[in-house]
């Protein structure tokens, strides 16, 4: 049986950044992610039911306390350990560890890095984007067919140099990566299908 | 037809033979770079859209090659004829949405 994952003390956030977190997080392509990557609804259960009480909140637009962002990486942290039990397939497993690992070494920053930074230069003195942003993105490419995964790695990681670039925020380049992750479900549907007859999209 | 969809065509009608990268398509569109891949794969599966890869060194210039797309022939004038004939035009939501440029991070 595989050690469960344990998640470190969450350092104090304030309340816009409880705010976007749930709004990014907290969205039902997040929860359709969770069920199908993994295809154990069961062990995603008390995850989808957290997401979904942010969600709420942030739809209502409630003032979020701790006790939901604390929950919401305790539920990840018990999917992981329900997880390690299941005899599933292992790419799944993978992919949504590497996922929920991302969000919450990213969610630890982001009290810390909100602002503009000097962005690390290439020796051809080019910004390059932030690590942890490119490899979040790489986890969506890993939902799409096989055909598309090298393409799709290409054309999003051009994105985030561009961000970079631009000056973006860490930040803000995380909001990106995970809003590519929040929708690539619905491209790999768009892949999937076959070609339409009828012109109209 | 969404009005996402409909964004999208707008964004490309404004100039039908310049070709844009998803970061600029979602920045004129006013909508989210991970909503915009979708809405594009779908558009270059009915023939709307052409894409290729941008020509350059990524060694040498030390980034990813973008990805730009254009309409293609028939595209432009099924769009036309789409945007004409939606049921819910996004003209009408047009002047209430905020279109942020990319000195924002490039986040719409």
């Amino acid at each position: 049986m595989k050690r469960p994952l344990t998640l470190p003390d969450i350092p104090a956030l304030t309340n816009g950044d409880r705010a976007e977190l749930s709004q990014v997080l907290g969205s039902r392509q997040m929860q359709r992610f969770l069920l199908s990557v993994i295809a154990l609804p069961s062990c995603t259960l008390p995850a989808i039911d957290c997401i979904r009480v942010l969600d709420n909140a942030a739809y209502r637009q409630k003032e979020l306390d701790d006790l939901l962002v604390d929950r919401l990486f305790k539920n990840l942290e018990s999917v992981f350990e329900a997880l390690a039990g299941e005899s599933v397939d292992e790419s799944h497993i993978a992919n949504l560890v590497r996922c929920a690992e991302e969000i919450r070494q990213l969610a630890e920053q982001m009290a810390v890095d909100r602002q503009p930074r000097a962005a690390a230069v290439t020796p051809a003195g080019r910004a390059t984007p932030w690590t942890s942003a490119v490899r979040l993105t790489l986890v969506s490419v890993r939902v799409l067919p096989a055909a598309d995964q090298a393409r799709y790695a290409e054309e999003w990681q051009a994105e985030l140099y561009e961000l970079a670039f631009s000056g973006a925020s860490r930040w803000a380049q995380l909001i990106y990566a995970l809003r590519i992750l929040n929708e690539a479900w619905v491209l790999r549907a768009e892949l999937k299908a076959p070609a339409p007859e009828r012109v109209r999209p | 037809m969404t009005l996402q969809t409909q964004l999208v065509l707008r964004a490309l009608l404004e100039d039908p033979t310049h070709e844009r990268y998803g970061l600029e398509l979602s920045t004129a569109s006013g909508l989210p770079s991970g909503t915009i891949h979708p809405i594009l794969a779908r558009l270059e599966k009915l023939g709307w859209l052409e894409s290729h890869w941008e020509d350059i060194d990524p060694v040498r210039e030390g980034r990813p090659r973008r990805r730009y797309y254009r309409l293609s022939p028939d595209g432009a004038e099924y769009a036309r004829t789409a945007l004409k004939d939606a049921r819910m035009p996004v003209s009408r939501f047009l002047d209430l949405r905020p279109k942020p440029g990319l000195t924002n991070g490039g986040l719409a």
